[in-house]
């Protein structure tokens, strides 16, 4: 007994002795709270006021070398992204590192919905991890009206455009998810796929066919007419909760099971359509249109532990260099690249909605369809 | 306790004085100090997280965190139990939570008896095999069965529709309420079998023996003697499951959301993770749920306790020698075999071929026979490359390990001190705190160490050490109905022999209560092991770039990067480790004499 005890003792030991390299390397590689290097507080003053006040819209290289040398000294980035397969953005990764040596790239997948608490919580604790966090600009409201995003001259280090620059040059618009319906073409024939929002509610729908998230994101569609007729649109939410949707929780099941037959249609984003096409799925998209929904990009918490890496790596992130990597994701424009190509030919148009009303209505028709098509909430 | 007197010490030199001394105090207080240091543990462990949890229920939470609120109401309480939805919720976790720990306690008690109790051909095998899905997580073993049972095109219903000729869907609906409670209760039924099978093997035949001589029947001798014996073991797993079935979010999620089927669990998960984008966890809502789970809880327990206060009816193991015999069931031995064989095809080996199946075939590629030709092993390269997933595989490791090994040692202090120092005050509270984190959410203790990790400057938080943390709090209670359940069997005066011999009470728990204790110490220690590797929603809640566990890489790749193959692929290895080990305790049970 007492050898087996020992033996046992001797397995926890190990065991343990294992695990303490672990705890320390977080601990060591993500400090609680750097003190904030500004761009210019390790450059001799000179130089410095000659890179403060680069002119609008004018990149300066002198402020992004003077980045990257603060960056160096930081040495990573915790680079929170929305849920993905973490080898698809291994080319951007890789691109960044070879042109920035020095500095680590980590990638770290979390829901929108997860991060913004976390972020919250971990800022009010002083122990915040994330350097840049990414997600649709619906989830960084919180964050703003808190004031834990930096704003930042992004144009001195980046030939981003203006009009990419949301929320006080808070938030950076780099992609857009753009909602699609989708049909699993085993199951249903091009001529009898929606052409309109209100297809769905048509009575061959009814009985667990249309494959929803329970955020109520399929109300995107609604959103214009939502601005002008809050009465009709309420109607119409009725009327798709007697259609009894197929409830998920994340956009990539809806899509999911679409692709494997178990729904006819689906809502989801077109950059999961991709991935599941990419596997070989019948699916196609159907030509509801307009589509309306939020930007996909990133921002940069406050007191983030590595500021200066993550200023530059989001700036070249943003950039045009960084455009060829970024078609290599499912992440474009929905102009651009494969995802372009795939709402041409579904002739289906993307609208961004890009003011902080236009994202509140897109926010309240959601809560609404929540509200009809969930009983229980 | 009396102190040990070592004579002459006084000519030794000061250093062996002094070091003499010290061990004759520390022998003289031994039970008080391994009192004190296991109250200590239990309450740092549960008092923090509750406290979090009431202060939660109190504090204006909605599109505020409890730490930005900046009064406190009780509004939530108003919120909750003026809603009608709360008492929907209620009607359904009833329904689901009676019909869950109903099947599976019957599934159980009936396997435990077949196993340990007769000569049933094969037992040896079917206790391993009853052992084996217990390391299959909650939410592979509901992907498959969406897999099987789906209405539209699940394996099993196209079958059945081309067999009899059915029109579609159905006939089977996996998303009902009870499809949500057969799933589930095919996870608890390892899991209680593991936790009341040992107690079967303890119990002392000369008792059925007598009620034999005196003319009673085999059935009659199971339901008037052994089931009595049996009743703080079934009666530990019955009030566990009761709150584990309450809790139990994956299956009632996976099962229960597309049909608009919800449950408390369902609840406290809406309330963490709001379906409007952008909206912070409610976790005002969420904890006042929480504080129910834990009053039923605490009114469990005291039930609990009342009941087995004279724990000397439940003793089987006392100082005579015993034997365990079995029941001989003659020409009937084979039916036991059949019918765990039935079982096992149902609830393992079904669900592990659609794994399988998924696994190595193409995504979304249909069962046929023209499909098998393009099976490959394309799944399993890519976990292979995939960084995140060896780091996982290791932390995976060491959590689970750790919190065994750490929630097993602990429990069995708790456990002792509660079956052997009845009527002290520390000890009762020790008790009830142990097993009032039952009824703390997994979801509600994951935030409650964010915040309070989140804000002390010791470093774990963000490490895997954080998770280790909260799943030792989890598997408190468990262990310790375990280990008091086995300890109430051991008569108290094997102990007393070692303390009249002179052992301190660090002794006679190591040399004399842990022999004893080892088949169930070994059952424990494989249900906290597999628990916390299976376990989501703590890893999940509390992951960090790089302590992210297995199960939390599975929940990412099933649900939010859809790679139906690559999750298929990585359950395969926590289901060959699961079978590892139920091997493994089966070697075990069998070298003591159990099985």
């Amino acid at each position: 007994m007492k050898k087996r005890v020992a033996r046992m003792g001797i397995v926890c030991l190990v065991i343990i002795l294992q695990g303490l390299p672990l705890m320390t390397d977080q601990a060591n590689s993500a400090p609680k709270t750097a003190p904030t290097i500004s761009a210019a507080a390790s450059v001799p003053p000179t130089l410095a006021a000659a890179a403060s006040t680069p002119a609008a819209g004018q990149v300066s290289q002198q402020a992004i070398q003077t980045l990257y040398t603060a960056a160096k000294a930081e040495g990573s980035v915790l680079w929170q992204t929305v849920p993905i397969d973490p080898t698809q953005l291994q080319p951007l990764i890789n691109a960044f590192q070879q042109k920035y040596p020095g500095i680590k790239i980590s990638p770290f997948a979390l829901s929108s919905a997860d991060v913004v608490t976390r972020v919250i919580t971990e800022s009010a604790a002083g122990s915040l991890r994330e350097d840049i966090v990414w997600s649709t600009v619906t989830y960084f409201l919180p964050l703003f009206s808190r004031d834990l995003v930096v704003s930042y001259n992004w144009q001195s280090v980046s030939d981003v455009s203006p009009s990419n620059l949301l929320f006080n040059n808070r938030y950076i618009h780099i992609y857009d998810s753009v909602p699609v319906i989708i049909y699993n073409t085993k199951m249903v024939s091009a001529a009898d796929a929606p052409k309109s929002f209100q297809d769905l509610l048509n009575p061959k729908w009814r009985g667990r066919k249309i494959a929803i998230t329970n955020t109520g994101q399929v109300a995107s569609f609604l959103v214009r007419q939502w601005q002008q007729d809050k009465q009709g649109v309420l109607a119409q939410l009725d009327q798709l909760a007697k259609q009894q949707p197929f409830m998920v929780s994340t956009i990539t099941d809806a899509a999911r099971r679409v692709a494997s037959g178990e729904v006819p249609i689906g809502y989801t984003f077109c950059e999961q359509f991709r991935v599941v096409t990419g596997d070989g799925a019948p699916v196609a998209i159907a030509p509801v249109t307009p589509s309306y929904g939020a930007p996909g990009g990133m921002g940069i918490p406050k007191n983030s532990p590595h500021p200066n890496a993550a200023k530059l790596f989001l700036s070249w992130l943003s950039s045009q260099d960084a455009r060829p990597y970024w078609l290599k994701t499912p992440f474009n424009s929905w102009t651009e690249g494969a995802q372009g190509q795939a709402l041409k030919a579904a002739g289906v148009q993307f609208v961004s909605l890009e003011t902080e009303k236009e994202i509140n209505d897109l926010n309240e028709v959601m809560a609404a369809t929540v509200k009809a098509v969930t009983p229980a909430k | 306790m009396m102190a040990v007197y070592e004579p002459g010490v006084e000519h030794l030199p000061v250093f062996q004085q002094v070091t003499a001394r010290t061990r004759a105090m520390v022998e003289g207080h031994m039970a008080r100090i391994i009192l004190v240091l296991t109250a200590a543990a239990v309450i740092y462990l549960s008092v923090p997280p509750i406290a979090v949890l009431l202060f939660s229920t109190v504090r204006s939470t909605q599109n505020t965190l409890p730490f930005e609120a900046t009064s406190f109401t009780f509004a939530n309480f108003v919120r909750v139990f003026s809603s009608s939805v709360t008492y929907e919720y209620l009607l359904n976790t009833i329904w689901y939570v009676a019909g869950t720990v109903g099947i599976a306690l019957t599934i159980a008690v009936a396997f435990s008896w077949f196993v340990e109790r007769t000569n049933m051909s094969l037992r040896r095998l079917f206790f391993v095999l009853t052992l084996m899905p217990m390391g299959i997580p909650g939410i592979v073993l509901g992907m498959s069965w969406i897999l099987l049972a789906n209405p539209s095109n699940g394996m099993l219903n196209v079958a059945l529709r081309d067999l009899f000729g059915l029109d579609g869907p159905g006939p089977l609906q996996i998303y009902s309420i009870w499809g949500m409670i057969a799933v589930t209760a095919m996870r608890f039924v390892p899991l209680m079998y593991l936790m009341i099978s040992g107690v079967f093997a303890r119990v002392d035949p000369s008792l059925e023996e007598a009620g034999s001589t005196s003319g009673a029947r085999p059935w009659l001798n199971f339901r008037r003697i052994s089931i009595p014996l049996l009743a703080p073991a079934i009666l530990a797993a019955l009030i566990y499951f009761v709150v584990l079935g309450i809790e139990a979010f994956e299956t009632a999620g996976l099962l229960g959301f597309p049909n608009h089927i919800f449950v408390f669990s369902t609840a406290i998960y809406w309330a963490i993770y709001p379906p409007k984008a952008g909206a912070l966890a409610d976790f005002g809502t969420a904890s006042t749920y929480g504080l129910l789970l834990l009053a039923a809880a605490a009114a469990l327990i005291y039930a609990y306790r009342r009941y087995t206060r004279r724990t000397e009816r439940f003793v089987t193991v006392t100082g005579r020698g015993y034997r365990p015999r079995l029941i001989d069931l003659g020409k009937w031995r084979y039916v036991p075999a059949i019918v765990m064989a039935v079982y096992f095809l149902i609830a393992v080996v079904l669900p592990l071929s659609v794994l399988l199946w998924r696994a190595f075939s193409p995504a979304y590629a249909t069962v046929s026979i023209s499909a098998l030709g393009q099976l490959n092993l394309n799944a399993f390269r890519r976990m292979a490359q995939n960084p995140v997933l060896m780091t996982a595989a290791t932390n995976t490791v060491i959590v689970g390990i750790v919190t065994a090994c750490v929630t097993m040692m602990l429990v069995t202090l708790v456990s002792w001190l509660s079956v052997r120092r009845r009527g002290n005050r520390t000890v009762a509270l020790t008790e009830y705190l142990a097993f009032l984190i039952l009824g703390i959410p997994g979801i509600v203790l994951a935030l409650a160490l964010i915040f309070i990790y989140g804000s002390f400057p010791i470093g774990i938080y963000g490490t895997i050490w954080i998770i280790i943390l909260g799943l030792v709090t989890l598997t408190i209670p468990f262990g310790t109905r375990l280990m008091t359940a086995a300890l109430m069997q051991i008569h108290k005066e094997l102990e007393e022999a070692a303390e009249t011999s002179g052992a301190n009470p660090f002794t006679t728990l190591v040399r004399i209560v842990l022999p004893l204790l080892w088949p169930s110490f070994l059952r424990g220690f494989l249900w906290v092991f597999v628990f916390s590797i299976c376990n989501a929603t703590v890893p999940l809640m509390l992951q960090a770039y790089g302590n992210q566990t297995l199960t939390v890489a599975l929940w990412n790749i099933w649900f939010a990067v859809g790679d139906f193959p690559l999750a298929c692929a990585m359950a395969l290895p926590l289901v060959v480790l699961s079978l590892a080990l139920a091997l493994s305790v089966g070697r075990q049970s069998l070298l003591v004499g159990s099985v």
